[in-house]
């Protein structure tokens, strides 16, 4: 193969994105609907210029790749991916009335699909570069050096006038506040669905009359939709809060966090008990027979047979459900919970699209955040044979 | 010494094993053989009570396993499976070392014991013991069972059916390595096998067994000569049976004084060659004589196809 064609269509995508989409969108104030603004109008002719020009050569670097063309085109990629946001701020900088102290500049289409068709040829180029020239992880370094320009922009004051900052300058501390319970109800459930679901796979690896019907329950639970299971714990929450001391000194109504919690242990446990099952049972049973003749005790197989060789499939439910749990934690702020979900609710509400970002973007990043930390994890604990 | 005594083993009403009484002596190498579901890898799981008897009772050295705890017991025993028992998250030398780990010593002995039973079943502990289990050859991955068996220097080895899944060649050089094993440490060695060639070459006793009796208790010599009954006839083969007791005797036992100088560029037998290569020699070398010598090639006899058949019953 002589041109890398993921990087050609990448880069022919970004340039259509670029030329034919909105760029960026002005509003006067919060809720009055966006005059769009193309990429022309927004940064000028030459900045257009530059960027075609950056486009273009990328396209050039597809013919013939080789090491060198690769990273040369993660150089070019990264700096047009800061560069994209400064275009941004440059507009605002220039454009925007400041007697109008509410104007302020959405992203639009054009933007965002150039940057997805970015990030697209940044995983096609790292991965050429993991698997042809043995260089792993570059991916990452593009990663750290556009998250610390875009800090570095945005600590800077410059995207300040964008929508998407103005919501989140006016919200900071509640911001960090839904962040944090966002974090605790889903790290809280996926940890309590941890301790019970390791419980009752080792009772259903035991017993196997216990099983069937321990799954059918876990399945059905599942099945429920999430708002219904709200719904259906806020009555008897209701019910026990009205009867219990100790639960209302605890804060525990039928809306808030606890019906919330419940809800997401429910729905955790099912991925967790499974793999932790599946994990214990997958241990063959030559290597179990081997350590109770070596004259190993039941808890020293369980410990230093049984549970390190089932690890990684239990650490890859852990990761599984995380990932799962930082989603629906979302929805969990229509009952009270609260949440990054707050957020997408008040801008669904409000019809601010904006708002609704602040709270789906961090949303979006936690889980992806989990996803590879977790996965790390995971290869630590399969000490791959080295050949 | 091992006995068992009047031990049956029931799975509800299904008889694995049936009154069974045997008596195993110190130094012997014994194989199970039988037909799969006979009851022998049961009756093997039972001296290191993997399996609890239903009935009867089994003592090592006079003394009733009952009365143990079984993972002390299982500490004092070897036991060898197929090479996937190995612990795959662990290294060859850890996967030695757990029996001695489990007994407490002292991480310097256990390395040195580590490398010398690395050694001693040929594999370079240098290259070897921090190697994973998948990283290693069926064969290599057998030797460490081994290696992992013997490590706390047990009286009895349990093995069973440990070369089952080796090819031929393999399997062979790994029972050649037991013979030479066993000759140096004289263990009590209890076999299960269902390959009649593996149990006629390696044990010295054979226990024959079928829906959980021993049909026949005997000296591979005495199995192949001597078969109890049809079934044993027919698990050691009509056909080949010359060929099959020429297999378990050795060169040495029928060994003569030399007559005559022979031709130097003859082929040589050795001492501890069996009858069956012997005759295979002469056969393809179309001489009815030919010259034995030592280890160190000097010869020290001779063997004629005529003092094999006077020899054959």
């Amino acid at each position: 193969m002589t041109y890398n064609r993921v990087i050609l269509t990448m880069t022919g995508l970004a340039l259509a994105a670029a030329l034919l989409l909105n760029f960026i969108t002005f509003q006067p104030n919060r809720i009055a609907p966006g005059q769009e603004i193309s990429l022309l109008t927004a940064a000028g002719l030459p900045a257009t210029l530059l960027l075609m020009a950056l486009l273009g050569l990328m396209a050039a670097l597809s013919w013939r790749p080789s090491r060198d063309r690769y990273l040369t085109l993660l150089l070019l990629t990264t700096l047009t991916l800061i560069g994209l946001p400064l275009a941004v701020a440059s507009y605002a900088h220039q454009h925007l009335p400041a007697d109008m102290p509410y104007a302020r500049v959405g992203l639009g289409s054009g933007f965002w699909c150039m940057g997805v068709f970015l990030a697209l040829l940044v995983v096609e180029t790292s991965q050429r570069l993991a698997q042809q020239y043995r260089l792993v992880g570059m991916q990452w370094l593009v990663t750290a050096a556009t998250v610390i320009g875009l800090w570095l922009l945005g600590h800077s004051g410059a995207l300040d006038r964008l929508s998407l900052l103005q919501e989140y300058s006016q919200r900071q501390a509640k911001f960090a506040a839904e962040l944090q319970t966002h974090l605790l109800l889903a790290g809280a459930a996926v940890l309590i669905a941890l301790l019970c679901g390791i419980v009752l796979a080792i009772a259903a690896q035991a017993s196997v009359r216990l099983r069937q019907p321990l799954f059918q329950l876990l399945n059905l639970l599942q099945t429920i939709p999430s708002l219904a299971l709200f719904g259906l714990l806020m009555v008897p929450l209701s019910y026990l809060a009205a009867h219990s001391p100790l639960l209302q000194a605890l804060n525990v109504r039928g809306i808030g966090w606890a019906p919330a919690l419940i809800a997401l242990v429910g729905y955790s446990l099912l991925p967790i008990t499974r793999n932790t099952f599946v994990a214990l049972q997958e241990v063959p049973a030559q290597v179990l027979d081997a350590a109770r003749g070596m004259g190993m005790a039941p808890m020293q197989i369980f410990l230093a047979v049984r549970l390190p060789l089932a690890l990684p499939v239990i650490i890859e439910g852990i990761r599984i459900t995380l990932i799962q749990a930082i989603g629906l934690t979302s929805v969990a702020a229509l009952i009270g919970a609260g949440g990054l979900g707050t957020f997408i609710f008040q801008g669904l509400g409000q019809a601010a699209m904006d708002l609704v970002l602040l709270g789906a973007i961090p949303t979006i990043v936690l889980a992806l955040l989990a996803d590879v930390l977790l996965g790390l994890l995971t290869r630590l604990c399969h000490r791959e044979p080295t050949p | 010494m091992i006995e068992l005594d009047q031990v049956s083993k029931h799975y509800g009403d299904s008889i694995a094993v049936n009154s069974l009484s045997l008596t195993i002596q110190a130094g012997d190498f014994c194989v199970f053989i039988g037909t799969s579901g006979c009851g022998k890898s049961t009756t093997l799981r039972m001296i290191n009570r993997l399996i609890e008897p239903s009935h009867g009772h089994i003592r090592i050295d006079g003394e009733d396993i009952a009365g143990l705890r079984p993972e002390l017991l299982r500490r004092r025993i070897g036991y060898a499976i197929q090479s996937i028992g190995l612990f795959p998250h662990w290294t060859v030398a850890r996967n030695i070392a757990v029996v001695p780990q489990l007994l407490g010593w002292e991480p310097q002995r256990i390395r040195q014991r580590v490398h010398q039973l690395l050694e001693l079943l040929h594999l370079d502990p240098a290259q070897f013991a921090d190697k994973l289990p998948a990283q290693l050859s069926g064969g290599q991955a057998q030797r460490v069972g081994v290696a992992r068996a013997l490590a706390a220097d047990p009286n009895i080895l349990l093995m069973d059916e440990p070369f089952g899944a080796l090819d031929p060649i393999t399997r062979e050089s790994l029972q050649a390595e037991m013979l030479r094993i066993q000759a140096e440490l004289h263990k009590t060695i209890v076999f299960v096998t269902h390959d009649i060639d593996e149990a006629l070459k390696l044990g010295n006793r054979i226990v024959v067994m079928d829906q959980g009796r021993i049909i026949q208790n005997a000296s591979p010599q005495q199995l192949v000569q001597h078969p109890a009954n049809d079934f044993v006839a027919n698990l050691i083969g009509q056909q080949d049976r010359g060929l099959k007791a020429a297999a378990c005797t050795t060169v040495a036992e029928l060994l003569q004084p030399a007559r005559m100088p022979l031709p130097s560029d003859q082929p040589r037998l050795h001492g501890s060659d069996s009858l069956k290569l012997a005759v295979s020699q002469m056969l393809w070398h179309k001489v009815d004589c030919l010259p034995v010598c030592d280890d160190s090639g000097q010869v020290i006899g001779e063997l004629s196809m005529q003092r094999i058949l006077e020899q054959q019953p």
